[in-house]
């Protein structure tokens, strides 16, 4: 993996000072000088280290993209020399398998989001042994809180999407005396970081064998919580952003709330993602914007592919194929955003061929969407 | 008879008889200086270099039945000694020269209507501030105030001039203001011990009786300072010494004369060079001075900060200059007189004095310190480690500090943190992570920070704190807070309770429980307070780091004036009280200068407890003077300062 000889003053510098911090974790509880609170990451206090950890898991420092995928995919990597322009996985990543997926019969009960299928599936590795501990977040929208869960009551109490950005990777650096196989589900940024983590060793990260990556065009920043709070919806059990608005529900009780001013909280730091649909995860998760009780399920790893098999096999998941209509929807966001992205980071100074801002990728990927 | 303090050798200021000669500090002698003048009531505002003369008037008012009390600031001190006075009682107030400033208002007042019972003010002033934040010269204040001062050189004066202030003052109907320095203070010396006067007064207030404050009085208050400057006049307090008829003299005040006397000494000088050593500074006793002006062709001034007795003798002397003829001056005001910091900053010393001396007389000398440049003077003291002001183990206070700098660093928008006045100023210095952006006097940081929340309109975003001591809550911050309830500010307070002025010596405050004989008092809750005025009011502990984090970020987003109160005990106060558990490294943990660390507990945290074990290269705890505060374990990231029996 490509790393560069830089530490906490260059994190400072390039990443916290302008705000481009995600909220993902990677560098907090290692080191007494970042501290994250609820979904707040800063660095307290300068540290001087030349050659930092904290830089090299961050998800937006020198982030070698052809390495990791070719660490977690092996050969099914991508090579975007090979790729055509109607290539659906030079859009979407590696791609096993696609479906609109949710909760099978017998995955249990729960209240998930959309189709449950994340909390089906962390359900069923943590009952089936594949892991004993899954990373989580919990907590209610307006206070939530980054959870290891061992248990299965643990793992119901963190269903639900919380749109902000939580730094869960932390709690890979307490000690989990009583873990060895963790799963995790995480935002693109958090796949990213753990997949860095993975490779310098950091933490418990080597522990990690299931990941869950959501589908994330953006989350909200600090300021959102306050902003639930003084709305007087800091008791709200769940929240769905919808095409058209946000819906927040308490009980029985439904209130809308206007997209506009909420998107004013998205982190600047999602502005500069590249990976919108979790590309370095084993299965990628989503909503259908489509079917409100379906999720959109994107098989990437064999390992994730695995246990989606095991998984129908036992009635823990229910699919069906991605509706062809809504292919080229999915298809043109996730461009767009790429596009949109390389854009903005080509508007910065190119220091090699192969790097776009905090991107290390391959000359044929570049100009793959670039020229498009 | 309960020892409160630790205050060696105070016992011989009642333990022996008139007529012994005994080792005491200034303060304890000027304590005796009021016991042997029978004073009545003693009140004070505790500050360095004076906090001793009321500990000790504490410990023995038992045993001689007069009333003693820490008040809860200087005004209300001052206040009620002269309440004391006015029925007739001697009465004794003693601050710091800042603490002038609190009560100055009143004994600038109170001046005018007089009063009746002696009333002595003893004002420590601290020259290169070695326990304050600034220099200041008191006697400015006094002759400003139109109150007569006295400032005594040695220990025995110091005991001296107090016993015999009193007397002043009865004698001119007005308080009278002894001023002492660090050095008078804080020195010892041996005092002959006088006669404890056994006079019985009852307290006599008659309703006839006015004590009033009118302009009219300032005419009064004139002529109050004549009767003073003709008693000054034939004070033994007023001396001179060494040559009888000499071109060069030096006049000096304070323990300027010790320095003379020793730079004399030292070069051999003493036939050669006249001392004028005035006691009675204000008002200066004219003829006295302009005897000695006579004659001299050469006149040096060496005194304490500023140059108060230089600009009054020259004063004299350009009315008087026809018939005194040409004398050169050196002195602060003209700049010959200067140390490492200049003219007028810093502290005398022998060295400065024999500089002048020398450059005056060509007199040789000899010892190497002195003959060396300025320039290798400079780059010598350049060689010495530097020494910055640190906390105590295990203090409270880095705890508190660490908190806010970890919960605005993470609440971003480039939080604004006013201190105060306390042990915990040091959170403006790298001890306390450099956290302070203003620290000016006690109750500043309420004040300016209520200022700051106000300025919305003009694009000001940022979030407000201050953080002020307990003690300094009673003090001065009371009504900055009511102010701000008001005015409908908008910031944090975090007032830093551990139970006592801790940094003038552990005196008891309001909230302590305790007064200052020892005695159980009321505690007045600072929480109570602050709930009274309408605050959102928490108690946190700064030891519990997460938590105390998140209480921080919960009230700073609060709309509003929030108290937020950081209660844990003085660490110097409870390792007294109790024993606390043993902390220890598993050396093999500790990640020292690797990522993820770099030294963190010795090269940030800096409990002076937290030290390098350099042959093992590691972090190891100083057993000696570890607290047992344990809030290192919870910082140390990986997991290696852990309690004993844990490893």
């Amino acid at each position: 993996m490509k790393v560069l000889p830089k530490g906490a003053p260059q994190l400072k510098e390039e990443v916290f000072g302008p705000g481009l911090c995600t909220a993902c974790g990677g560098c907090v509880g290692y080191c007494p000088y970042i501290k994250a609170v609820a979904d707040r990451v800063a660095m307290i206090y300068p540290c001087n280290c030349e050659e930092g950890q904290c830089y090299q898991v961050c998800p937006r420092t020198l982030t070698d993209l052809p390495f990791l995928r070719a660490r977690v995919f092996g050969e099914r990597a991508l090579e975007f020399d090979k790729f055509n322009q109607d290539s659906l996985e030079a859009v979407l990543g590696v791609c096993r398998a696609l479906y609109f997926a949710r909760a099978g019969t017998a995955a249990g009960n729960f209240q998930g989001q959309y189709g449950g299928v994340t909390t089906a599936l962390m359900r069923y590795a943590l009952t089936t042994g594949k892991i004993d501990g899954a990373l989580l977040v919990g907590g209610k929208p307006a206070q939530p809180r980054p959870v290891l869960a061992t248990t299965i009551q643990q793992v119901d109490a963190c269903t639900g999407t919380k749109y902000a950005a939580l730094p869960t990777l932390s709690m890979l650096y307490q000690p989990t005396q009583n873990t060895s196989c963790l799963g995790i589900v995480g935002r693109p940024c958090q796949v990213t970081a753990l997949r860095k983590m993975q490779q310098v060793g950091a933490g418990a990260a080597g522990q990690v064998k299931l990941t869950i990556g959501l589908f994330c065009f953006w989350s909200l920043g600090p300021e959102f919580i306050p902003w639930l709070i003084g709305k007087g919806l800091g008791l709200i059990d769940k929240m769905d952003i919808t095409v058209d608005d946000v819906l927040f529900k308490k009980g029985e009780e439904a209130i809308r709330q206007n997209l506009a001013e909420i998107r004013s909280f998205i982190k600047p730091s999602c502005q500069l993602c590249y990976d919108p649909v979790a590309e370095l995860a084993d299965l990628a998760v989503g909503s259908t914007e489509y079917e409100a009780d379906w999720n959109t399920l994107l098989v990437r790893s064999r390992n994730g592919e695995d246990l989606v098999k095991e998984a129908l096999q036992q009635g823990i998941l229910e699919v069906k194929p991605y509706p062809k209509e809504r292919l080229p929807l999915l298809k043109q966001a996730v461009l767009a955003k790429k596009q949109r992205v390389l854009q903005a980071l080509k508007a910065e100074k190119e220091r090699e061929n192969s790097r776009v801002g905090y991107l290390n990728l391959s000359p044929a990927e570049i100009n793959f969407y670039l020229k498009l | 008879m309960e020892r409160v303090g630790n205050l060696v050798g105070w016992q011989d200021i009642v333990r022996e008889e008139p007529g012994k000669r005994v080792l005491l500090n200034g303060n304890e002698a000027m304590a005796r200086g009021a016991l042997e003048a029978g004073v009545h009531f003693v009140s004070a505002y505790p500050g360095s270099p004076s906090s001793e003369v009321t500990d000790v008037l504490a410990q023995v008012s038992e045993n001689f039945n007069f009333y003693v009390e820490w008040s809860v600031n200087e005004i209300v001190a001052l206040e009620g000694a002269a309440g004391a006075s006015f029925a007739g009682l001697r009465a004794l107030c003693t601050m710091k020269a800042d603490g002038l400033n609190v009560a100055y208002d009143f004994l600038t007042s109170m001046n005018l209507g007089g009063c009746r019972g002696g009333l002595v003010l003893v004002v420590a002033d601290d020259p290169f501030g070695h326990s304050s934040l600034k220099e200041y010269d008191s006697r400015f204040l006094a002759a400003a105030a139109w109150v007569p001062a006295l400032e005594p050189s040695t220990v025995q004066e110091a005991r001296d001039m107090v016993k015999w202030a009193f007397y002043l003052s009865e004698q001119i109907k007005g308080p009278v203001m002894v001023r002492s320095v660090t050095r008078v203070s804080h020195s010892r010396g041996i005092i002959t011990l006088g006669d404890i006067e056994q006079t019985v007064r009852e307290a006599d207030f008659r309703p006839t009786r006015q004590f009033h404050t009118f302009t009219r009085f300032h005419q009064e208050v004139r002529e109050r300072l004549k009767q003073a400057e003709e008693l000054f006049a034939v004070s033994p307090f007023n001396f001179s010494f060494g040559a009888e008829k000499a071109d060069l003299t030096i006049f000096t005040c304070g323990p300027g004369w010790l320095y003379a006397k020793e730079a004399l000494t030292s070069l051999q000088l003493e036939d050669q060079v006249k001392i004028v050593r005035p006691g009675t500074p204000f008002p200066l006793p004219k003829q006295f001075i302009l005897s000695h002006l006579n004659g001299a062709k050469k006149v040096v001034f060496i005194e304490e900060t500023r140059p108060f007795l230089e600009e009054k003798v020259l004063a004299f002397y350009a009315l008087h200059s026809e018939n005194l003829g040409q004398i050169k001056f050196y002195g602060k005001a003209t700049g010959h007189v200067s140390g490492i910091r200049g003219p007028e900053c810093g502290e005398m010393n022998t060295d400065i004095v024999r500089e002048v001396l020398i450059g005056l007389t060509g007199r040789p000398y000899h010892v190497p310190i002195v003959s060396l440049t300025k320039e290798e003077k400079k780059s010598l003291q350049a060689s010495l480690p530097p020494r910055d002001y640190m906390l105590c183990p295990g203090c409270p206070h880095r705890a508190s500090f660490w908190v806010v700098k970890s919960a605005l660093a993470l609440e971003g928008n480039n939080g604004i943190v006013t201190g105060d006045i306390g042990c915990y100023s040091m959170g403006a210095m790298e001890t306390g992570f450099n956290l302070f952006n203003t620290l000016h006097c006690m109750g500043a940081g309420a004040g300016i920070a209520g200022g700051l929340s106000k300025l919305g309109a003009y694009g000001f975003k940022q979030p407000v704190v201050t953080m002020v001591g307990d003690s300094t809550f009673y003090h001065a911050v009371i009504p900055a807070l009511i102010n701000g309830r008001w005015n409908k500010a908008n910031y944090l307070c975090i007032v830093l309770d551990n139970g006592v002025t801790a940094m003038t010596g552990h005196q008891p405050h309001p909230g302590s429980g305790k007064n200052a004989v020892g005695e159980e008092a009321e505690v007045v809750s600072i929480e109570e307070i602050a709930k009274s005025l309408g605050f959102m009011v928490k108690v946190s502990d700064p030891f519990r780091y997460n938590q105390a984090i998140q209480d921080v970020l919960e009230f700073i987003r609060m709309p509003g004036l929030k108290v937020l109160i950081f209660r844990q005990p003085c660490a110097l106060a409870a390792s007294r009280e109790q024993k606390r558990r043993k902390v220890v490294v598993r050396q093999e943990l500790c990640r020292g200068d690797a990522c993820g660390c770099m030294r963190f507990c010795t090269a940030v945290w800096g409990c002076p407890a937290n030290v390098w074990d350099k042959e093992r290269e590691a972090a190891a705890i100083d057993p000696a003077i570890c607290v047992g505060c344990g809030v290192c374990i919870d910082l140390c990231p990986a997991g290696a300062i852990v309690w004993e029996g844990d490893e």
